[in-house]
Parts: structure tokens; sequence; C-alpha cells
């Protein structure tokens, strides 16, 4: 660090103790900005330590007028923020999303003015809600398997996107999430140790105190982001340090992380069991990129396994209409390789969030689905069960690359021909079967087809021929809307669908369609939203920011007026109580009066059509949406529905 | 033995107890039966039509929907009050919360119910489905 550099922090540090210790004489009649950075003895009377100030006359003038922002290096000419900027393209972060918010302004105004190509890489995105932008990380990060970064303002901004944190934590969704912190403005919004609200429920924090930390921070939070167990990782960046003149400090080149993988030796031994299996399967879980489900389709096809597949159930797994995806031409595996699923006689399984939720839940709130858990009592293994082998604690993805090329020596010439012999045999098996499967799904399916409300499996089946060549992504969760894609579609890409809000919570899908739709938009790809009528309302606003950014996201209603899984639970209760199951409408429909979702879409800039009550409609419906989509416009169908 | 084959065993052998001629209690209202059909929730697991859902009542052959009295009978009982077929989804009506007359009134509107399942291959889109899931894999496809 440079003496001037030196010099600027020291007098920083000395600013930053006078504000944090000044909250007590914020309280006081009337004090200025700078009078209650001053005063700094009163702060250490408890009482007042604990009381919340509220904003004093000039903080709400400048919070609520045209009132300029305080500079507190009014000749900067190269601000930190330029430098964190260059930081977050250095990584490739495409997005940034936000809803305003001051403690932030400097790195905003940085992102949409500053380089060479001003709002891109990252381009802001505009969210009306800051549950939107961290969802939107959310479909991001599940389609992409990168992060992009929601920024968040102060205590207030983290309050408000903590839900949706909470569901990235529990999904491992890479995010780096940028909570600003202004100790210098309105004290409500700060706090000493910002990050502690979500630490119990995210991978990684730092509070970075000078420029340099700051940039490091953020690489090292994309690192932990991307690096199993991937998770959202928080930042906290002052406004001085975003505000502050860099000087000639140069940014530091970003390492990629170092995710460890099976070694050489190991590589080779397990790449020796494949080779010598006479019908070896490969089982494949959630990898973690793009590039692991490609790895993995290749390692299948060099090897001639059969292979199994989560794509139908979430995101980056193996495209399960691959001709090696099925239970193959027999079902006696010698040798099977699990790649982030077990069990099997080989499990690479790298650590997942559970695995740090006891280190990060400092306040021991032990969040249900991730509480150490007594085991199971040993129940007999049926005949044909699962065999149990060996599972290894290392990341799946990493291993592959050095599991290839072991593979790839050991090919001999007579290996190739009987494996591509086995492999033609699997291929057929699994077409088979996979016919089979759909002719009898769709003997299911076709049950209530012409039912007004409409089925749900009807709107899965009409939209698949007219997105089946399309470049699509299925990012609303399915399961209430009857999940029917799992049978009737193909699931080939890593992002095909991305599965349940990993936390159960409602309100996720609408951002998180938006947040797929951001990288669809960059990709000539389309999103599928199946959306919930219950999901939409926590967060519509979503649909503004599909419009204002031309996501191309085709929303359809599945209005069946309800969060109707609570009336389902409503009745039973009722029922269980022997009273009256013709009340528990009440607080679980949405009825009285029925919501206008075309209505809705129009007031936010999305077009639309609906209420479609008629399923003979649908189709051309559809044609329309997805045309407006192809062309960069969102679109909503209100479709009135079955409520399953 | 499953919990389905004693549901099944059960019911069949209720709906052989009440065998016999017409019942009185078969002269439920349809047109009522509908208000209360949605009223009370059935269609929350069974479709606004019985064909969808969590369970369809057309189609299936259900026992338990093939003579009132059978059908009364599993309203009353279902639910955590009868130990040999506990459920934890369909929900006890007690005759407090819905009268036999009422209940009476929602069978005669569940037997209006006629199945909706056209052929598969009368459906172009279902035969599109079919042929798509034939097709060989192409990679980035």
């Amino acid at each position: 660090m440079s003496n001037d550099a030196g010099a600027r922090e020291l007098g920083r540090r000395a600013f930053l103790k006078g504000a944090a210790t000044g909250t007590a004489a914020m309280a006081t009649a009337a004090p200025g900005l700078a009078e209650a950075r001053a005063r700094t003895d009163e702060a250490a009377a408890p009482e007042a330590a604990v009381a919340a100030p509220p904003p004093n006359a000039s903080q709400i003038a400048r919070e609520l007028s045209a009132s300029p922002p305080a500079s507190l290096t009014p000749l900067v000419t190269r601000p930190g923020s330029d430098l964190m900027v260059e930081v977050l393209k250095q990584m490739g972060v495409e997005f940034a999303a936000a809803n305003p918010g001051s403690s932030f302004e400097a790195l905003q105004e940085s992102i949409v003015n500053y380089g060479d190509k001003p709002n891109t890489m990252p381009e802001f995105i505009t969210c009306l809600h800051e549950e939107t932008a961290v969802d939107m990380a959310s479909g991001y990060g599940r389609a992409e398997g990168k992060p992009m970064v929601a920024l968040l303002h102060g205590t207030l901004g983290l309050q408000h996107a903590a839900m949706a944190i909470y569901q990235a934590y529990y999904g491992g969704t890479p995010m780096l999430i940028i909570a600003g912190r202004d100790d210098g403005f309105i004290q409500a919004h700060t706090a000493d140790d910002m990050a502690a609200m979500v630490r119990s429920f995210t991978k990684w924090d730092a509070h970075p105190k000078t420029l340099p930390e700051a940039l490091a921070a953020l690489q090292e939070g994309y690192r932990q982001a991307t690096t199993a167990p991937t998770g959202p990782v928080v930042v906290v960046l002052d406004t001085e340090v975003q505000k502050e003149e860099a000087g000639d400090f140069a940014v530091p080149a970003y390492r990629p992380p170092v995710i460890a993988g099976l070694d050489a030796a190991a590589a080779r031994r397990l790449a020796e069991r494949l080779i010598n299996a006479k019908n070896p399967r490969i089982n494949v879980g959630r990898l973690r990129t793009p590039q692991g489900v490609r790895q993995a389709v290749q390692l299948a096809e060099l090897i001639g396994a059969s292979t199994s597949s989560q794509a139908t159930v979430g995101p980056m797994s193996f495209p399960n209409r691959h001709a090696s995806c099925g239970p193959g031409a027999a079902t006696d595996y010698d040798f099977t390789l699990g790649l982030e699923i077990g069990p099997a006689d080989v499990a690479l399984m790298g650590p997942t969030i559970a695995s740090i939720a006891a280190t990060r839940d400092k306040m021991g709130v032990a969040f249900g689905g991730l509480r150490a858990k007594p085991s199971p009592p040993t129940a007999p293994l049926a005949p044909m069960a699962v065999k149990i082998g060996e599972t290894i604690g290392l990341d799946a993805e990493a291993s592959l690359p050095g599991l290839i090329a072991a593979v790839q020596i050991l090919l001999t010439a007579e290996r190739r021909d009987a494996i591509a012999k086995r492999a033609a045999l699997t291929a057929a098996a699994n077409r088979k079967a996979n016919v089979e499967g759909v002719r009898k799904a769709l003997t299911v399916k076709r049950t209530g087809w012409n039912s007004s409300p409409v089925s749900l499996a009807r709107i899965y089946a009409e939209l698949w021929p007219l997105i089946e060549n399309e470049d699509w992504c299925l990012a609303s969760p399915s399961v209430l809307s009857g999940s029917h894609h799992r049978e009737l579609w193909a699931h080939n890409k890593p992002y095909s669908y991305l599965g349940l809000p990993p936390a159960g919570g409602i309100g996720y899908g609408a951002g998180a369609c938006a947040g797929a739709g951001l990288a669809a938009r960059e990709r000539g790809r389309i999103i599928i939203n199946i959306q919930t009528d219950g999901d939409m309302n926590y967060a519509p606003g979503a649909l503004w920011t599909e419009a204002h950014h031309g996501l191309p996201v085709l929303s359809i209603m599945h209005n069946n007026r309800a969060w109707h899984q609570e009336l389902m639970f409503l009745t039973f209760m009722a029922g269980a109580r022997g009273r009256g199951t013709d009340r528990a409408h009440i607080g679980s429909t949405l009825r009285n009066p029925f919501i206008d979702y075309r209505k809705m879409a129009e007031a936010y800039g999305v077009a639309g059509e609906g209420p479609i009550e008629d399923p003979a409609l649908l189709r051309a419906a559809f044609k329309r949406g997805i045309a407006s989509v192809k062309a960069g416009r969102p679109y909503l169908i209100d479709v009135i529905t079955q409520p399953r | 033995m499953t919990l389905s084959s004693k549901l099944a065993i059960v019911f069949l052998a209720l709906a052989a107890a009440f065998a016999g001629g017409a019942s009185a209690q078969t002269a439920g209202d349809p047109a009522r039966g509908k208000t209360l059909y949605f009223d009370h929730g059935c269609y929350g697991c069974h479709g606004y039509q019985g064909q969808t859902g969590a369970r369809n009542l057309v189609g299936t052959n259900s026992p338990i929907i093939a003579k009132p009295e059978v059908f009364l009978f599993f309203l009353r009982q279902r639910g955590n009050f009868l130990p040999m077929i506990p459920s934890t989804a369909m929900p006890r009506f007690s005759e407090k919360a819905l009268p036999d007359p009422q209940a009476l009134d929602i069978y005669a509107y569940i037997k209006t119910f006629k199945l909706d399942a056209p052929d598969v291959a009368s459906i172009p889109v279902m035969g599109q489905i079919e042929a798509s899931a034939a097709r060989a894999y192409q990679a980035g496809r």
C-alpha cells in the first residue's frame, strides 16, 4: 500500500470509527450529519446504542428530494467503484440486478457509465423488489452454473431479500451478493456486521475495509460461490470504499478456483474399473456447470455405458434422451459410477451446503433441512437393491477431465469395438423404453383432455411440439402443475428444467424465470414459465423487469385461483375435526374478486391474452406467445386451469 | 397386504353388502350437488369434472362410488377416524358438516361425470409427442 493510500485508509478508518459509534448522537434533536459523526462519546450509552434513530430532516430530504449525495472525495477521478466493475468484468459477470439504493449508488454509477462499453458486463438490471433481484440471480445461476450479482441496499435490502437468499443457499445456487453499507447516512439502514443477518444461510461473507481488500473480496467471493459447495456469498462494500480515489492502483488479475478432483492414480484405477466392466452404468446427479455435463456425456460415450439422469427434476444433469440414457439392454450392471449421486459402486460426491451448515449457522438456528440428522434405522435391503459401495468426497465435475484422460489411454481398438457394439444395443433398448414410456404416459395425460377449466397435462402436451425445435428452458417449478414435462418433453440441455424452489418457498418462480430470461436473451433461448397464480402475487414486478429488459419469457398462468395446496390442507383439517369443509376456502383462495393476470401484465408492459378456459384455444395462443418471446418481447397467457 | 389392497377389500365388501335394489338414498339432486362439490372443496383433489388432480373419480371403477351407501360410509369414516385405512389426504366429512341429503346431492353430481379421454390416435399433438420420443438424440438439440 502506498503512503498516500495508507493515509487515505487511516482517515477513512478514523471516520468509520466516529460514524459507527455515532448512532446515539443522531437520535438527538436534529443534529446535522457532520455533527452526528463528530459526537462519539454519547454513543457509549447502551440504551442509546440499541435505539433505532429515525431519519433526521436532512436525511429525509436526501431520501425524498433532489438533494445531491454528499461527496466525501469530490475530486475523485478514478473511483474505487470503477475498479470493482473491472473486477466483475474480469470474472465474466454479465448482470447486476438491483432495486436501487443509496448505499451502492457509487457502484451503480460505475456500472452504468464506466468503461468503453458502459453498462455491459455487468449490465444493470432494474428490479422492483430485492427478492426479485436475488431470485433472478437464482434463475440465472441455475441455468448457467455461474454467478451474477445481486446488489442490495444495507439492512433493508438484505432483509427484503432474505428469503430468496435462503432459498439459494438450500439450492446451492452460485451468486455474488453485494450489500452496500453507508454508515454515514440513515443509521437504520446500516449495521456493523451487515452480513450477520444472513450468515446462517450464506456460504461465505466479507466486509473489506480498503479498496484492495474489496477487490480481493469480490474475487474470493466469486471463487467461493463457484466452488463446491456452490452457493450465495455476500460482500459488504462501504460507500467510502466505493467512492474513494483509486489513484494508480492496478486491478489484480483474477485467478479461477482450483477445485480438487481425483488424482491421476485414483483416476486410472477408476478408469480401469469402468473399462473392464461388461455392463457399466453411470448415474448422473446435478453437476456444477454445463462443461461438467458435456464431460459426463463424453465419458458415457467413451465407455458405452448406460446412464441415468436427474434432468427432469433439475438443472445440470445428463441429457435424458441421449442414446445412453435409460435402463440399457440389460440391468445387471456390474459396475456403477455415481456422479454427484449415490449409492453406487463408486460415487464421486463433492461437499454439499449441508456440510458447511454447522460452521455458518453461528446462531444455532438449525434450519430443518440442514440439521445433522440421526442415522435412520437400518432397514433390510430389498433383493435387487442398488449396490452401496465407496463414496469419494471429491467434486465429480473436477474429477471428470482426469477420468476421461485415463479412459482414453486405456482404450484399445479391441475395446472400442466391444464398446461400440454395447452402445448400439443400449441405444436401441433405451429408445424402445423411451417410446413405450411416453406412450404409456399419453394414455394417462389424455384424461380430461377437453375439460374446462383446462387440464394441466394438456398445457404441457400442447406446448411440446411448438417448442421442441426451439432452444428452450423450463425455468418455473413444475410440481404444482403436475410436472407433466417429465414424461412428455426431452430434457437434453443442462438448463432444460431448473427445478423446484430449493427450500419450497413460494414467490420464487416469477423472479427465477426473469433471471433465466437474462441468460436466454443473450443466447437466443426462450423461457417457458408455467406460472402459478399464488407465486406470481408475491413480487409481480418481475413482469416489469421482463418488459423493461426485453426478456424472452413466456408466462402461462396456472390460474387455479388459490394457494391450492393450502386449500387442500385446510379442507383436510376441517374434515378431520368434523367441521365445515365449506369454509376451508377462507384465507386459501384468490376469489372475490378474481385477479385478471392479462391486465396485470398489461399494466407492467407485458403483452398477453386470456383468461382462456377453452382448451381448444391454447395452441393458437401458445403460438402467438412463442412468436412474441422469440422477438424479445415477454408474453403472458392467462389460463384458467384445473386445480391440479 | 398393502393399504390399497385393504381399501379395495373393505369397499368391495361394503358394495356387496349394500347390493340389491335401488335405494331411496340415490335421489340426490346433481344441480345442487355441483354447487356443494365446489363449496366443500371436492374439486380440489378430483378436478372440476372428476378427471384430473390427485385422484380421478371417473374411469377408475372405484367401488367407493359404486353405491350411495358405500359413498356415505366412506365420507364419514375417512381421515384419521378409521385406523385400518388412515388417510392424510381425503378429508372426513362429518354428518354435521355435510348432512346425508347434501352428500347424496354430491353423489348424484359425481355420477353425471363422463370419462373424457379421447383415443391417443385421435389427438394430433399426442402423435407428435410420440414421434418426438422416437427421434434420435442430437447433441445440442
